[in-house]
């Protein structure tokens, strides 16, 4: 059987959600769309123009919920790649938007370069676990032109060839994303049909849906890109103090974007995903490394399930500022529970210092972890017994097994998990082979994968005109809006 | 505040189920090697149906089921420090160090060596201080005690060094009378050591179904003492158990059932705890693997099959295969702690030692201790809410605003809410690089060393003291 975890029971699953709805009902948003909040308005939401607060009844909720699909996937490039969003698989969310780059040869921080970003993202596309793309190193430092989002689009695309998850800041962005998506896909039919790319929509936690960031989704929302709804309260700072109390705020907010997503464009595709935090109480900081995430990372699983939507768990990552053994027990701390409770989606590996450096060989230590995680997910499942009464008797008191046919075909058959790195040979081999230790074995696997990755190229026309967009936006061109609607 | 543990389920009811029939199968139809000379006549005596030229008992479901039924539900773990009486079942899981490593890495000189009564004594000294910790157990095997006492030796040395309840083996059993002497002096007398049970023994059987006679025959002698048994099985999937994890369970099961069945028939009501130390082949090298996922998985379905049949249940974790401490040591032993934590497991057993449980690390001791807090943290779960009435703190916080001055906040961040590290460091980047780029490791480091440089805690009386060096002594020439 699969191994279950349950961080919340059914009935306060139930409890999250009514004072989640009564949050909505009593406190509501403020919404500083002014296109949302008609949208909204029309749906049947209470909008006070003066102070752009948007109170949501249960009806609209209800509305919104029904609204949503339950299952679908996600597509990419690649020919015949799709991720199937329907509680049966996981796979990893890279994390995103490192500003500083941990140097392993030199052990130096420094910030992050287009280089770092490049070969991350050469990395990731070359580990099958990680099915969707978030960049990885920040190297233009947020260039608000569109310039700097256009190239980055056009490398995500061109280097990754799995599904791609971004957003953009503002409506004049999204035309640019749109022309990218067209180009790269083939036009808007084409993207509504494989799902390449979904938008992560985060509102401002508490309770604060942006204004030009929200326009930026509702100029994209007749694409039909699956919307990940994102919020990021953090327990102590910008929620109350509370594990349950911080689910019901990520709970409520993600709810309210589903409400605006399916009242724009009904039928969009959803994914639930609230980054639920916890600040350090002794810094205020973001303690990104807090034993309370892996709780948190499950308790959002469990709600999507609730709801029947597609899961994407945040669950924090490290604050050490090596890979190392603090870095190890943080990332296994956060993983464990979150894996076992199965999200569709998880983010994300390769991160160090509170998720602000980029590490790659943190990136293959983390998936590692992730495989692990996989197995002990995969239970005691019964794929491989025989009737072990007949076994015994075949094998006799202080026999042995290791000859037998079923043996064989269980190590090759999964019943083992069998790890990619780490040390597995006896004292005297390891310490003849000068002592290496795991993160010399990721620092070996990083560079082994980078130099047999070929990315799949995309094809000649595409490229050529992805260039002249790149081009035309670095040049403060505006996008052409209307080609892309 | 009222905690809500998560649950997990690693092995459902129906599975529990077919655990249990296929282990009585396998006791009444292959049945079960015994050597020795105390167990086959029991069994015999009981109804079993006994292969005197091949040693094998086949145990019929009467008497397994009988044992089942003598076999206490609760009892208390004494401690020589009361203070440390650990109840069983408990409501919570706590741990033991690990036991009978051959090698030490030397906390001064960091090389690997055999291991000493010098390494017990501080590695327990160590484990005092780890809060987390119930049971002591030997850490390493004295390679500087004679090998006819050995076991006797590295008792003495964890009664001496911890005040805590301790596990520990006998070999033989010409060993017994100075055990028993000595624990009856260190414990107050017999009739304490019996009532309040301050010492175990741990007993592994021999996978497959094997029992070894000299160390059996020597427990069910100590049976006058009613010394709690520890049975903690080892099948290693793939060599001595079958590659299946299902089948590898249903194996261990049947191992612990029939330890049970005899302890429980030379004494009836003696204390036993339900324990496993399962394994993995590394097929690549056909060497045991004890940090893996699959360990860990199997070690919570047998916490599992203890709790099913009532019994305290316990098993290894905190495992690792590393050679040295570092990253790969902290996943595997969150990957095999959580696991049998989630299920319930009254002890985990495993602080302290790396390289399948071979090579004791004082440092690691205090590392996996914090392991220990964030799993604990983990089971304790979601919880009740801080506030109860937080709908309306919200709502007066409102859209856009922040909670870090709300009373609430205050006081959560002073309770268990938010757990409190130790020796993981969460200092920004540069406030890290300040003091001079700690870690978790080296903080452990520091810990150690300022909790050997302090006072030995709970010492024995000189008067006890100089009687366990007598009855040692003895033993030393008559065996050693």
């Amino acid at each position: 059987m699969t191994t279950l975890i349950e961080v919340l029971p059914v009935a306060r699953r139930t409890e999250v959600h009514e004072r989640a709805l009564a949050v909505l009902a009593r406190t509501g948003l403020r919404v500083q769309s002014a296109a949302a909040r008609e949208i909204l308005g029309a749906a049947g939401a209470t909008v006070d123009e003066g102070t752009l607060r948007v109170r949501l009844p249960r009806a609209v909720v209800e509305a919104a919920l029904a609204a949503a699909p339950r299952t679908f996937t996600l597509g990419g490039r690649r020919p015949g790649w799709e991720l199937p969003l329907d509680a049966s698989g996981c796979s990893l969310v890279a994390d995103g938007e490192a500003l500083q780059v941990l140097d392993a040869a030199t052990g130096v921080r420094r910030p992050a370069t287009e280089d770092d970003w490049e070969r991350s993202t050469d990395l990731l596309d070359a580990i099958e676990e990680v099915g969707v793309y978030w960049r990885m190193a920040n190297f233009d430092g947020g260039d608000p032109l569109p310039g700097a989002a256009v190239r980055g689009w056009a490398g995500a695309f061109g280097r990754f060839s799995r599904h791609v998850q971004d957003s953009a800041a503002n409506p004049d962005e999204a035309a640019w994303l749109l022309e990218v998506l067209g180009v790269v896909f083939g036009g808007r039919a084409e993207v509504r049909r494989r799902r390449p790319f979904s938008f992560l929509l985060c509102p401002l936690t508490p309770l604060v849906l942006e204004g030009p960031y929200t326009d930026a989704w509702l100029a994209t929302a007749d694409w039909g890109l699956p919307v990940a709804a994102m919020p990021m309260p953090m327990m102590g700072l910008s929620a109350p103090v509370g594990l349950l109390a911080t689910t019901v705020l990520g709970t409520a907010e993600a709810l309210a974007t589903l409400c605006l997503v399916q009242a724009a464009a009904p039928g969009t595709p959803f994914i639930f995903a609230p980054a639920l935090a916890v600040m350090d109480p002794r810094s205020g900081r973001f303690a990104g490394g807090a034993v309370e995430h892996a709780l948190l990372g499950a308790a959002v699983t469990e709600m999507a399930r609730f709801y029947g939507l597609p899961a994407q768990a945040s669950v924090g990552g490290t604050d050490a500022h090596l890979p190392g053994a603090q870095a190890g027990a943080e990332r296994a701390v956060g993983w464990l529970l979150p894996a076992l409770a199965w999200p569709d989606l998880l983010v994300g590996p390769g991160l160090l210092g509170g998720s602000t450096v980029l590490s790659p060989e943190q990136l293959i230590l983390d998936v590692e972890l992730f495989r692990r995680c996989r197995r002990l997910h995969g239970g005691i499942n019964g794929a491989f017994e025989e009737a072990v009464e007949d076994v015994l008797d075949e094998v006799g008191p202080g026999g042995d097994f290791l000859a037998r046919a079923a043996t064989r075909q269980a190590t090759r058959g999964g019943e083992w998990h069998v790890d990619r790195l780490g040390v597995r040979e006896p004292w005297e081999r390891w310490e003849a082979g000068g002592r290496p230790d795991v993160v010399d074995d990721a620092r070996r696997a990083v560079a082994e994968t980078l130099a047999g990755h070929r990315p799949l190229p995309l094809d000649e026309a595409a490229a050529r005109e992805l260039q002249h967009l790149v081009d035309r936006a670095g040049a403060g061109t505006g996008a052409r809006a209307t080609k892309g609607r | 505040m009222t905690r809500m543990r998560y649950t997990a389920s690693f092995l459902g009811e129906s599975d529990r189920e077919r655990v249990h029939e296929a282990s009585l199968r396998i006791l009444a139809e292959t049945g079960v090697r015994f050597h020795g000379k105390r167990a086959l006549p029991l069994l015999a005596d009981a109804g079993a149906q006994v292969d005197a030229a091949a040693g094998i008992a086949r145990i019929p479901r009467p008497v397994v089921e009988a044992a089942l039924a003598t076999a206490p539900r609760s009892f208390r773990l004494g401690a020589r420090n009361p203070a440390h009486d650990y109840a069983l079942p408990s409501p919570v899981t706590r741990y033991a160090i690990d036991g009978t490593a051959a090698f030490t890495i030397d906390f001064d000189t960091g090389e690997r060596r055999y291991g000493t009564r010098r390494d017990t004594e501080q590695a327990l000294r160590v484990f005092q201080a780890a809060d987390m910790g119930v049971m002591a157990w030997v850490p390493v095997t004295a390679s500087d005690a004679p090998a006819g006492t050995r076991a006797l030796h590295e008792f003495v040395a964890m009664v001496r060094a911890s005040s805590r309840h301790g596990q520990h083996e006998l070999h033989t059993r010409e060993q017994v009378p100075y055990l028993a002497a000595a624990l009856a002096v260190a414990g107050g007398g017999a009739d304490a050591v019996r009532e309040r049970h301050p010492w175990s023994l741990i007993y592994c059987p021999v996978a497959p179904l094997v029992h070894d006679g000299p160390m059996l025959d020597a427990y069910l002698d100590l049976g006058t003492l009613d010394l709690p048994v520890m049975i903690m099985p080892m099948p290693v999937a793939g060599t001595t158990g079958p590659a299946g994890l299902f089948a590898n369970v249903a194996l261990a099961n049947a191992e612990a059932l029939s330890a049970i069945v005899v302890y429980q028939l030379a004494h009836p009501g003696r204390p036993v705890i339900y324990s496993s130390a399962t394994g993995t082949m590394d097929f690549r090298s056909g060497a045991f693997l004890g940090g893996t996922p699959e360990m860990g998985i199997m070690s919570a379905a047998l916490v599992t099959m203890g709790r099913f049949y009532g019994l305290p249940a316990t098993s290894a974790g905190c495992t690792s295969d590393a050679p040295e401490p570092g990253p790969e040591a902290v996943i595997e032993k969150l990957v095999t702690m959580l696991p049998p934590a989630s299920a319930g497991a009254d002890i985990v057993v495993g602080l302290g030692e790396i390289q399948g449980d071979q090579a004791l690390v004082l440092e690691q001791v205090l590392v996996d201790n914090e392991l220990a807090h964030y799993v604990e943290r983990l089971v304790e779960g979601v919880g009740e809410p801080a506030d109860p009435d937080f709908v309306a703190e919200i709502a007066g916080v409102g859209p856009g605003g922040n909670f870090l001055a709300s009373r609430v906040t205050g006081r959560a961040a002073r309770s268990r809410e938010f757990l409190a590290p130790t020796l993981i460091g969460r200092h920004g980047y540069e406030a890290w690089r300040d003091l001079g780029s700690p870690s978790m490791y080296g903080r452990a480091r520091e810990k150690v060393r300022e909790i050997l440089a302090g006072p030995f805690v709970d010492p024995l009386p000189d008067a006890v003291e100089a009687e366990l060096v007598r009855i040692l002594a003895a033993a030393d020439a008559e065996l050693g």
